[in-house]
């Protein structure tokens, strides 16, 4: 009596019309695995370029609230040392008290505490001279907006050459964005 | 392999060919666009560092009136901006009824900067009543 065949025969060997079959259906699945990949670089690209722009027009927008800010700080310096020069030397805080004795009003002294710039309103958050001989002050600007952007400046002063009881600004320095805060 | 896997095969190929080039494209396009306008953002702020450059550089005076100062200032910056190539404009300008200089450059994609100068931050002129914020306002 003949004895039975092992039944761990390799599948190949045991239906050897398999592998002929799996040759049959090779040309649809190395066409979709090309085009996933065709339309997985395209999109890579395609993010990569979305991504360029965001950033473009997210430099733009920094570079503009600079700008409106450096606008707003040469308008406030332009008006302390041409409306109300007596204030240069003097720290926000004591803004009001001192201003009568310069002969302004206290809404003389509340529109030089704002103002605005490109249809953008600005406040004066902080302005110090700085302490003993150091000709010099520090101007903080806040933007009014949706998105409060400060920046800081630093003002060089000296005695005007006209009259040395007043002062000259003589440079303004950007000392950068201190960022918005809600 | 039969005629409607090949087919299949190839329709489905030649659509995701097709799409990937227009995507490609896309991309191409807007990258190029990117490309422009950080060229010249670059030049535009290569002008707003001229200009702070000149700022730093003059002599602090009093002995002009704003008004005078702002024409001179007007002069030395018109005369010692370097010249801006193709596709950004520059502007500058006296601000009516003020002291300040708007200085504005424009270049493709609606990109637009604009800063003022005042010679009163610069030392060239003190006080004076003479003028008001009003036109500042207004022009930006």
């Amino acid at each position: 009596m003949p004895r039975a065949l092992p039944s761990t025969l390799p599948r190949p060997l045991r239906c050897p019309c398999a592998l002929q079959n799996r040759r049959d259906g090779f040309a649809l699945p190395v066409a979709l695995g090309g085009s996933l990949l065709l339309l997985l670089s395209s999109g890579s690209l395609q993010l990569l370029a979305l991504h360029n722009r965001a950033r473009v027009v997210d430099q733009q927008r920094h570079l503009q609230v600079e700008d409106l800010l450096a606008s707003a700080a040469q308008q406030q310096v332009a008006a302390l040392v041409t409306q109300a020069n007596c204030l240069l030397a003097v720290d926000l805080a004591q803004w009001a008290a001192v201003a009568p004795s310069c002969g302004l009003g206290e809404d003389a002294v509340a529109a030089l505490q704002q103002g605005q710039v490109g249809g953008q309103g600005y406040r004066v958050a902080a302005y110090r001279p700085a302490a003993g001989a150091a000709a010099s002050a520090e101007l903080e600007l806040q933007l009014t907006g949706e998105r409060p952007w400060r920046a800081v400046y630093r003002l060089g002063l000296a005695p005007a050459a006209a009259s040395t009881a007043q002062l000259q600004v003589t440079a303004v320095q950007e000392l950068g964005l201190r960022g918005a805060r809600a | 392999m039969n005629l409607i896997e090949v087919v299949v095969a190839a329709a489905l190929f030649l659509g995701a060919c097709s799409g990937a080039a227009q995507m490609g494209a896309s991309s191409a396009q807007a990258m190029t666009k990117g490309r422009l306008q950080g060229q010249q953002l670059e030049q535009i702020e290569a002008q707003f560092l001229a200009a702070a450059a000149l700022l730093r550089q003059v002599e602090p005076s009093s002995d002009l009136t704003c008004d005078a100062a702002a024409q001179q200032l007007h002069s030395q910056l018109a005369a010692s901006l370097p010249p801006v190539e193709a596709g950004v404009v520059r502007q500058l300008s006296l601000v009516p009824g003020s002291i300040h200089l708007q200085l504005t450059l424009a270049g493709e994609g609606g990109l637009r900067r604009q800063r003022l100068y005042s010679p009163a931050a610069a030392g060239l002129c003190g006080p004076v009543s003479s003028w008001s914020q009003e036109g500042a306002h207004a022009a930006l």
